[in-house]
């Protein structure tokens, strides 16, 4: 059990805060679910808020797992289970990360359909996109990294767009502060997971990581600076909108970006959308290289034709879901599976991990 | 490595696939007009055009939704009709008496058509409003209308804003009305106040500026307003810029504290305005007149039980335990307005005006 990573291979340190901004971004900003809104009104952004601070936690214990010494997932599953129900753990986990996969893929085409193209086929802009992904995934990890850089750059030059909502606000509509009660804001912060999803891919690129250690709170920072992104925009949503027209519009974010004009450019919602396109593609390929990385530590499969096999079963699985309700469906089934994956299996294999290195440690002692 | 890159450029051709469309062969509509007669909607659009010779006529069509008269529109026209750019949406006031709730469920769930977009009352015939529209291609309409906004006295709104107001609570919606003058040119003749979603009643210009001094953002409050005075004496002035606060003290007890920054611009004859005691008796008395008039409409929106400064919204936010039904039936007709306005007079002009 020891690091398999060549050095050449590693990332280092400080690109966590990139990785961990890019692979939470995906898609949760640009259809972040309006339902948080009917949970907890003017306090969403409190929801989110505790959200986000929550998440540190589990940061932290993802750093704690896997830190010393180093292993990913998959190598903490056999010490943990054993041999072959780690293993079996393992691939479990390609379905996880497979299916939020999909769920940025099919929402981010969604949207492109619903807003930009009604009539361009869904098998079209899939089969574009995987092939970009594949071109992408091919280049490797550190490839990956870069990208999530430039979509760190992207988000936050996107970001200064929240200047017009809030220019246009309304501050009554925060208030009163604190009008809800704690179970009705941690409902609404259960349904803000969907912004946040993503980010739990560290669980197996931390190998790559150069220097674990000390680099701890550079994954935090990420994580902080997401948290007050997401909070700001949260915020310019609930300026911007009455409460009852909020809880009537399916995509706040894009409907945000319907009011800024400019003289050069009228309609700033189609560039929007397509500037998404370089803030996503990371967190979608980062997942994908997720699959193939697992398969390729539990089966020895190389990457390369693992990853036609993945992508194919992706193309066949994304054109299948081609109704509206569908796409819904598979929303809701991620964040939720994602959230007890975050919240439940990930503090349990904590626990697990901690009973056992406690048995080790008395063992040596005697 | 290029077997990927030429795969890669193979890829982008995909999108082509994609209907194209090309700018001077579809109908960029600028205007639509909607109607409604029993269980019909009627619309009419004016489009831009790129042939300057070319005469236009304003499409008609009726349908038996609000979105379905797109379909009849496109059987009339040579090329495919898009709404994108869709500045105006002037609606008759028929239809604004039965309910605009079609319209804005319409424009909630329809991506295409912008937020920017302003929603007008036509007082007179949809289609001769439109066809006038064509005056002076493309946005004729639109351009009049912003041009009041930002500078004159109709308060900023658009499809945005009207669907703050209709979906929000303690608040109703207000849009400018347009009419026509008699030689045939639009112009803006005050606001339309709707009750839910029926039109209730019509402000005036005058009104029109005393509501936006008390709804829109600082920087586009402005307008002109002229009056008369004790003596017979007319005054006209300019409102540049401006201040608002509105508090609710107690329950029942608001206060709107207004400061206002003037141009002043007709001057009674009689007196020398350069010296300080005749401006500050002006300064008095454009206050006075200022705060009975917004008191005396404020009193025509209680009784008419409209709320289009959104006073409910205000209330909601200063109290924990809102309730939109009950501030509608009881507390809204019981508030007491305390108008409390400001006047500075910044500038007054460059010669003297005293005989």
């Amino acid at each position: 059990m020891h690091n398999n990573v060549k050095e050449n291979h590693l990332i280092s340190g400080f690109f966590v805060f990139f990785l961990i901004f890019a692979t939470q971004s995906g898609i949760g900003g640009l259809a972040s679910p309006n339902f948080i809104f009917t949970y907890s009104g003017q306090d969403a952004w409190i929801s989110v808020l505790i959200m986000g601070l929550s998440l540190h936690i589990i940061i932290w214990m993802i750093y704690k797992m896997l830190g010393n010494p180093v292993k990913d997932v998959i190598d903490l599953h056999k010490m943990i289970f054993g041999r072959f129900l780690g293993s079996s753990l393992s691939l479990l986990m390609i379905s996880y990360y497979f299916l939020s996969a999909l769920y940025v893929f099919r929402t981010y085409i969604d949207i492109v359909q619903e807003w930009v193209f009604p009539n361009i086929r869904t098998w079209e802009l899939a089969l574009l996109f995987i092939c970009l992904i594949s071109y992408l995934v091919c280049g490797g990890f550190r490839v990956l990294t870069g990208l999530a850089l430039f979509a760190t750059i992207t988000g936050l030059l996107l970001f200064l767009l929240v200047y017009f909502p809030i220019n246009l606000g309304n501050l009554s509509h925060l208030m009163p502060v604190w009008n809800h009660s704690i179970p009705e804001l941690l409902q609404a912060s259960k349904a803000s997971y969907g912004i946040f999803i993503g980010f739990e891919a560290l669980l197996v690129y931390f190998p790559f990581i150069r220097f674990k250690d000390k680099q701890t709170k550079w994954a935090h920072l990420g994580m902080l600076t997401n948290t007050v992104q997401f909070v700001a925009i949260t915020i310019s949503s609930l300026l911007y909108y009455s409460p009852g027209l909020l809880q009537r519009t399916l995509y706040p974010l894009l409907g945000i970006t319907k009011i800024i004009e400019f003289d050069f450019i009228e309609r700033i919602e189609f560039i929007f959308i397509f500037c998404w396109l370089i803030m996503f593609i990371p967190s979608l390929c980062i997942s994908i290289w997720c699959c193939t990385r697992i398969l390729k530590r539990v089966t020895h499969l190389q990457p390369r034709t693992s990853l036609v096999f993945v992508l194919a079963i992706f193309f066949l699985v994304v054109v299948q879901i081609n109704e509206k309700y569908k796409v819904g469906a598979l929303g809701d089934f991620t964040v939720q599976v994602g959230l007890y994956f975050v919240y439940v299996y990930i503090p349990l294999l904590f626990i697990l991990y901690w009973i056992r290195s406690k048995r080790k440690a008395k063992l040596n002692v005697a | 490595m290029k077997k990927y890159v030429s795969l890669l450029l193979v890829c982008f051709l995909i999108p082509g696939c994609a209907k194209q469309e090309i700018i001077d062969r579809i109908k960029i509509v600028q205007s639509i007009g909607l109607d409604v007669q029993g269980d019909t909607y009627k619309s009419s659009i004016s489009y831009a055009s790129y042939d300057k010779k070319k005469r236009l006529d304003p499409i008609t069509a009726e349908a038996l939704t609000l979105p379905g008269v797109w379909l009849p529109q496109n059987t009339k026209s040579d090329d495919q009709v898009v709404l994108g750019q869709v500045r105006t949406i002037v609606i008759s006031e028929k239809l604004a008496r039965k309910s605009i709730s079609d319209l804005a469920v319409n424009l909630l769930r329809d991506p295409t058509i912008s937020n920017n977009a302003a929603i007008v009352i036509s007082k007179p015939e949809i289609s001769t409003v439109i066809s006038k529209t064509f005056r002076d291609p493309p946005f004729y309409l639109a351009g009049l209308i912003k041009q009041n906004m930002e500078k004159g006295n109709t308060p900023l709104t658009n499809a945005h804003y009207v669907l703050d107001q209709f979906y929000g609570d303690g608040q109703d919606v207000y849009v400018p009305v347009l009419n026509l003058d008699e030689n045939g040119l639009i112009f803006m003749d005050g606001l339309g106040v709707f009750k839910d979603d029926k039109l209730r009643l019509f402000l005036t210009e005058k009104e029109s500026l005393l509501l936006k001094l008390l709804k829109d953002k600082p920087k586009s409050m402005t307008g002109s307003y002229e009056f008369k005075w004790k003596n017979d004496e007319a005054v006209y002035f300019r409102v540049l810029h401006g201040r608002r606060k509105i508090l609710f003290e107690q329950n029942d007890h608001v206060t709107i504290s207004l400061k206002l920054y003037l141009q002043i611009k007709g001057l009674p004859k009689n007196k020398n305005y350069d010296n300080k005691s005749n401006l500050l008796e002006l300064e008095q008395d454009i206050k006075q007149h200022l705060t009975n008039e917004i008191e005396v409409m404020l009193k025509k929106f209680q009784m008419n039980d409209v709320d289009p400064i959104g006073f409910g919204e205000i209330f909601r936010s200063n109290h924990r335990n809102w309730n939109e039904q009950e501030f509608k039936k009881d507390t809204y007709s019981k508030l007491y307005f305390e108008v409390n306005p400001e006047i500075v007079i910044l500038y007054s002009g460059v010669g003297v005006s005293a005989q």
